[in-house]
């Protein structure tokens, strides 16, 4: 029996009980929080049993397969998945990616419906029994079973459907009769779902499926996911050759205090134990790159101060490498678990200079965050957005203004009368309204609507106007007021623009291309922060433009 | 299970090995009364311990647990807690003595736990610890009493082993006889006899009939019929099975029937018919999957001729319609037009061999669903099965299922008494009683009944073999009465922060929410909370700060959970961020999530207005 991961002991008990003895036919494991995991656990234990001959039944063979809800997205893929699985045949390129068939009718196929796929599955049943050199009786008499002994043969099908939500989002059809495979095939057959949804989420109206056999995967705590990582480091630490590597055995004790803490900090967030292998794979290495730098110095000399290096590290080098290094796990697990970057570029721009012991502390932390920010900055570009021309820069703000402000405000915020006052928002008008129904959510909040592309022009030439039109080289020929930025914005690389803003996504264009009627219609996406950032290159006040500021 | 617990247990199997040894020697009168706890029926759980509580005076402790455990059943039923309050002192003396005992047999560890139980009746407050404890020392005593029980570990492994796959066979794949609950004149056994009536019918005096088998899930439906198509071998009869949720259309069922007869008669039987069509061969050649054994399927033109052949086959033919109700919904109802006029048409004459067609349907309303032409060919029998409507078939049932008859020389004997008194002490605890009553009064499925059971007997250990009420109510819990978002509190700290903005969200009005709305709502809390110029231990009061990435990662989290739903279909046009979702955990369940997760600055912001 392989070693079970810490916090599956009872689930791994039950279910091995269950599988190697008569299993119900219908097994639903819901597990909210860790399902690749749960069906790694899963694949292993019935790797476990199916390998094994289970000991309480002599004779009894498991066979098992698991198929996937997500790549199963057509029947005939699910049923050549599960087939195939479990025979366990494998689809040759040189002869033509055939399917499994049963040697006795050739030419059968059984990917093509249901009732198909059930007479390949009780084909397979009995190959599987013939080739387990256990003489079926089934072979044509006990189809009908005489009794309920000689139908079940000794070879047992468990297959495990991962992501039933999936399946059922994309073939709701074969719901039902999965969970009644053993009684429709009348093999013995025992199906496992596996969810991070509930049963009452996927269960088919009027009742047409059996209730199945509950299986709750508790969430992981804490002390069990600190285990499983401090697990993972022997396995790590043999893929390594070279003798100076971040996981070598000797490193171990100090892996698990970093792991301690690593969890410490990051569990409340995640309890994902994948992303935290994955937080703790980024800051490992250059965790330990001091201590490692230290070896290298010494290591030199031979095998004898090979020994004194890898001496456990005191108290003193784990303090200080934890006071030089724990600040950033937030940083990693800000910038990984969104994958805003992937884990080795975050260590590289991470990584300590070298030799970094030998400083003194203070010296030592300010040239962990030089080198870190030098790294940033060269590696960081900045986003699109900075990089495009000034116009474009202007469209993108007046059609952040036109999606988010209402209409009928244009005219008060960037209306231009005499009145210089007239610019002003009136105040007043807002408290004369009763406070009825649900409280009303700004824009900015609901979403960018809509907004008509004379709408976006006219936002568009009062900005220029207010902000850009002094700038403007040989203005002497105009002599009306706005007259130029009129004409500026009438100009065909306005709407060049517009359409290559479309292209890259920041507008949307919401009416279909082909209609003639009307203007066409646009949506600003781009996010509030990105404008704002926009707006101060500009040197545009956004918050005064808003209708509802923020 | 607190390990407490499992601990006690712990020594509850071990220990008996060399307290056993001295006992047996000295007092072996105690094994006669062994074979009582067998015959011992539900009802009388203390039974076995009753009858031999003829003192033997050789052991203090001996009879001490008798007598607490003879008092057991009466206090239980009195419901009397002052009672059971009264009877601690004496248990505890009862450990005391056991474990002075223990120490006797030079074993100065077992202490500990003797302490430990001492400590458990004490803390009990409900007296429900201290019956569970003396209930597992009944166990142990009428173990004990059961003969020379020097089971080793390895051996009470092994045993379970077994005793599980057997318990399990019987739960997972015996079907419901009626005989096996026990009661004469059960609504099944009716229409089990009817039932046989009627195809004894067909196969003996080739009538032509069709009926119709009613009732809820899991009542038996497919298990009576299977048990009467088994009395016919495949020589006999030819049976057909189509079920409306794997054929969804008449095509298919009709295809599905040939195929069927095609395996059962080996012939394709409408040969006759194809040498009048024009080159049925070329058909057969274009379809290769209708080739079978070298025999061809009908073209589908022509599947429909095949229903008529069935009545005139050299064996009766029995056609199994499971789902009923599904084939009525078909356009039409061709097929079981086809089929029932065929059996209407079906005339008693030598060259004819009977043909009946059963169907099977929990839908009460079947018949009403047939149309005019249907149902007047339609002999409107309907035979009736149903779950046991008694708590006592329920119960007998249980007892059954935990208690099936199996022969395994390596098995001692010892093991099976002490199973079957242990069982007995099971089903006869007073609470374990009252789970099944209100499992019973709400469903009367017995499936619930398998699953429940199933999952006591599949987490029996080496360390508890023996049936208890914990493991019952945890079984039940899961099993049964399933909470929809049981796990709810530990999710991430992130998952809740949105869960509570929901609530806020939702208590202004706003049942459909973005997230900019909860992403706006967290950041206003953190901020009013953060704005105290109070700290702790050098930290800040305030909520934990989540960067707006981490908590978008954690409400996709969500949605994949299904924990949030998407009330519109996602547009290429509407961001993420912005696109509607709706709740579908109550506010409730979030209260009590956020309670049992103990964060108290969630706390603070939940039941903040």
């Amino acid at each position: 029996m392989a070693q079970v991961l810490p916090g599956y002991e009872l689930f791994s008990d039950e279910l091995t009980t269950l599988i190697s003895t008569f299993p119900p036919p219908f097994i639903y494991v819901h597990d909210q929080e860790s399902l690749p995991i749960t069906c790694r656990v899963t694949d292993a234990l019935l790797n476990n049993i199916s390998l094994g001959e289970s000991s309480v039944q002599p004779g009894a063979k498991v066979k098992h397969t698991r198929v996937d809800g997500i790549s199963c997205f057509t029947t005939r893929l699910f049923y050549e998945a599960v087939i195939n699985g479990l025979v366990g045949h494998q689809a040759d390129w040189e002869e033509g990616c055939s399917n499994w068939a049963p040697e006795e009718d050739l030419g059968v196929r059984w990917n093509e419906n249901l009732d198909t796929f059930l007479h390949g599955l009780r084909a397979v049943h009995r190959h599987l029994c013939k080739q387990n050199g256990i003489s079926s009786t089934s072979n044509t008499a006990s189809d009908k079973g005489k009794d309920k002994q000689s139908q079940y043969d000794n070879v047992r099908l468990v297959i495990v459907v991962e992501r039933i939500e999936r399946l059922r989002d994309n073939l709701p059809e074969l719901i039902v009769p999965l969970t009644r495979l053993a009684e429709l095939a009348r093999i013995d057959v025992s199906v496992i779902f596996m969810s991070q949804v509930g049963w009452q989420d996927i269960r088919p109206p009027f009742g047409a499926s059996p209730d199945p056999y509950y299986i709750d995967i508790n969430p992981p705590a804490k002390e069990n996911v600190v285990k499983y990582l401090i697990s993972n480091f022997a396995e790590l630490s043999k893929r390594f050759d070279e003798t100076v590597n971040p996981y070598h055995p000797a490193l171990q004790s100090l892996y698990t205090h970093f792991v301690t803490f690593l969890c410490d900090v990051c569990f409340p967030f995640t309890h994902d134990q994948q992303e935290l292998q994955y937080i703790a794979a980024a800051r490992w290495p250059g965790f330990v790159k001091p201590v490692l730098d230290r070896y290298t110095s010494h290591g030199e000399d031979g095998e004898a101060q090979e020994a004194m290096s890898w001496a456990p590290h005191t108290e003193e080098i784990r303090m200080r490498l934890a006071k030089l290094f724990n600040p950033s796990l937030n940083s990693a697990l800000e910038a990984l678990l969104p994958r805003q970057t992937n884990a080795t570029e975050w260590s590289q721009t991470h990584e300590p200079p070298p030799n970094i012991l030998n400083l003194p502390p203070l010296q030592a932390n300010q040239a962990i965050s030089k080198s870190t920010a030098d790294k940033r900055s060269t590696l960081e570009s900045g986003s699109g957005m900075k990089n495009l021309p000034k116009m474009c820069k202007y469209i993108l703000l007046a059609s952040f203004l036109a999606s988010t402000n209402p209409a009928k405000s244009d005219l008060r915020m960037f209306g231009r009368g005499l009145d210089e006052k007239k610019r002003k928002r009136k105040f007043t008008q807002r408290t004369t309204k009763a406070n009825v129904g649900p409280a009303k959510i700004p824009q900015r909040l609901i979403g960018p609507s809509p907004f008509p592309l004379d709408r976006m022009i006219a936002i568009l030439g009062a900005l220029l106007e207010e902000n850009d039109a002094d700038t403007w080289i040989g203005s002497r020929e105009f002599l009306i007021a706005g007259e130029q930025t009129d004409l500026e914005t009438m100009r065909v690389g306005v709407l060049a623009d517009v359409m290559e803003l479309t292209s890259m996504r920041l507008l949307h264009r919401t009416s279909p291309a082909d209609r003639l009627d009307g203007p066409p219609m646009f949506k600003c996406v781009v996010s509030y922060e990105d404008c704002l950032a926009l707006a101060k290159q500009l040197d545009v006040a956004l918050n005064d433009l808003l209708w509802d500021p923020v | 299970m607190p390990p407490k617990r499992k601990l006690a247990n712990d020594t509850s199997i071990e220990e008996p090995a060399p307290k056993r040894t001295l006992r047996s020697s000295k007092a072996p009168q105690v094994i006669e009364p062994d074979p009582k706890p067998k015959r011992s029926r539900t009802r009388a759980p203390a039974n076995p311990l009753a009858s031999s509580s003829n003192p033997t005076r050789t052991n203090h402790s001996n009879t001490e647990t008798k007598k607490e455990s003879l008092e057991q059943p009466s206090n239980s039923k009195s419901k009397n807690g002052r009672r059971i309050r009264q009877n601690k002192p004496s248990d505890e003396s009862s450990t005391n003595v056991n474990a002075e005992n223990l120490e006797q047999n030079i074993q100065p560890p077992k202490k500990k736990p003797a302490r430990q139980a001492k400590k458990r009746v004490v803390t009990g407050s409900s007296g429900c610890r201290g019956l569970g404890q003396v209930q597992t020392d009944g166990d142990e005593c009428a173990s004990q009493n059961a003969g020379h029980l020097q089971i080793p570990t390895v051996e009470i492994a092994k045993c379970l082993a077994t005793q599980k796959l057997v318990v399990l066979q019987k739960l997972n794949t015996s079907a419901l006889g009626p005989a096996e609950v026990g009661v004469s004149e059960s609504i099944n056994d009716t229409t089990s006899k009817q039932l046989l009536d009627l195809l004894r019918g067909t196969v003996e005096r080739a009538e032509g009939n069709s009926c119709l088998i009613l009732g809820p899930r899991g009542s038996g439906k497919s298990a009576i019929l299977d048990e009467h198509l088994n009395t016919w071998s495949q020589n006999q009869v030819i049976v057909i099975r189509l079920c409306g949720w794997l054929q969804s259309t008449d095509r298919h069922a009709l295809r599905e029937l040939a195929i069927q007869l095609l395996h059962q008669t080996g012939t394709s039987l409408l040969s006759g018919l194809q040498d009048d069509e024009d080159s049925p061969q070329e058909v057969t050649g274009e379809d290769p999957d209708t080739m079978m054994n070298g025999v061809s399927l009908p073209p589908s033109s022509q599947l429909h001729s095949l229903i008529p052949v069935l009545s005139s086959l050299n064996r009766p033919v029995i056609v199994v319609l499971d789902g009923f109700d599904l084939f009525a919904l078909h356009p039409r109802q061709s097929l079981l037009y086809c089929l029932l006029d065929a059996v209407q048409n079906c005339r008693a004459s030598p060259e004819n061999k009977g043909m009946a067609v059963i169907g099977m349907s929990s839908r009460i309303d079947t018949i009403q669903l047939l149309e005019k032409r249907v149902k007047s060919r339609f002999s409107g029998r309907t035979l009736r099965t149903g779950p046991p409507t008694t708590l006592d078939q329920w119960q007998t049932f249980a007892r059954h299922m935990l208690l099936p008859k199996f022969e395994d020389a390596t098995i001692p004997a010892s093991w099976h008494i002490r199973w079957t008194s242990s069982v007995d002490a099971f089903l006869g605890d007073e609470r374990v009683q009252r789970t099944f009553r209100e499992a019973f009064s709400i469903t009367r499925d017995l499936s619930i009944l398998r699953r429940t059971l199933s999952h006591v007997v599949a987490r029996l250990s080496q360390h508890r073999p023996i049936l208890d009420f914990d493991g019952l109510q945890a079984a039940m819990k899961q099993q049964r009465q399933r909470l929809s978002h049981a796990n709810l509190h530990s999710l991430s700290y992130p998952a809740l922060c949105l869960l509570v903005a929901i609530t806020h969200v939702e208590s202004s009005g706003h049942t459909a929410f973005n997230f900019e709305m909860l992403l706006e709502n967290f950041q206003d809390q953190v901020r009013s909370s953060s704005s105290a110029p109070v700290q702790v231990n050098g930290g800040s009061i305030g909520m934990m700060r989540c960067s707006r990435e981490i908590l978008m990662s954690a409400f996709e989290s969500l949605v994949a959970a299904r924990l949030l739903v998407s009330v519109n279909a996602a547009t290429a046009t509407t961001p993420k961020v912005f696109s509607k979702h709706r709740c579908v955990v109550e506010r409730e369940d979030i209260k009590k999530a956020v309670e049992i997760s103990g964060q108290s600055n969630l706390k603070k912001w939940l039941t903040k207005s």
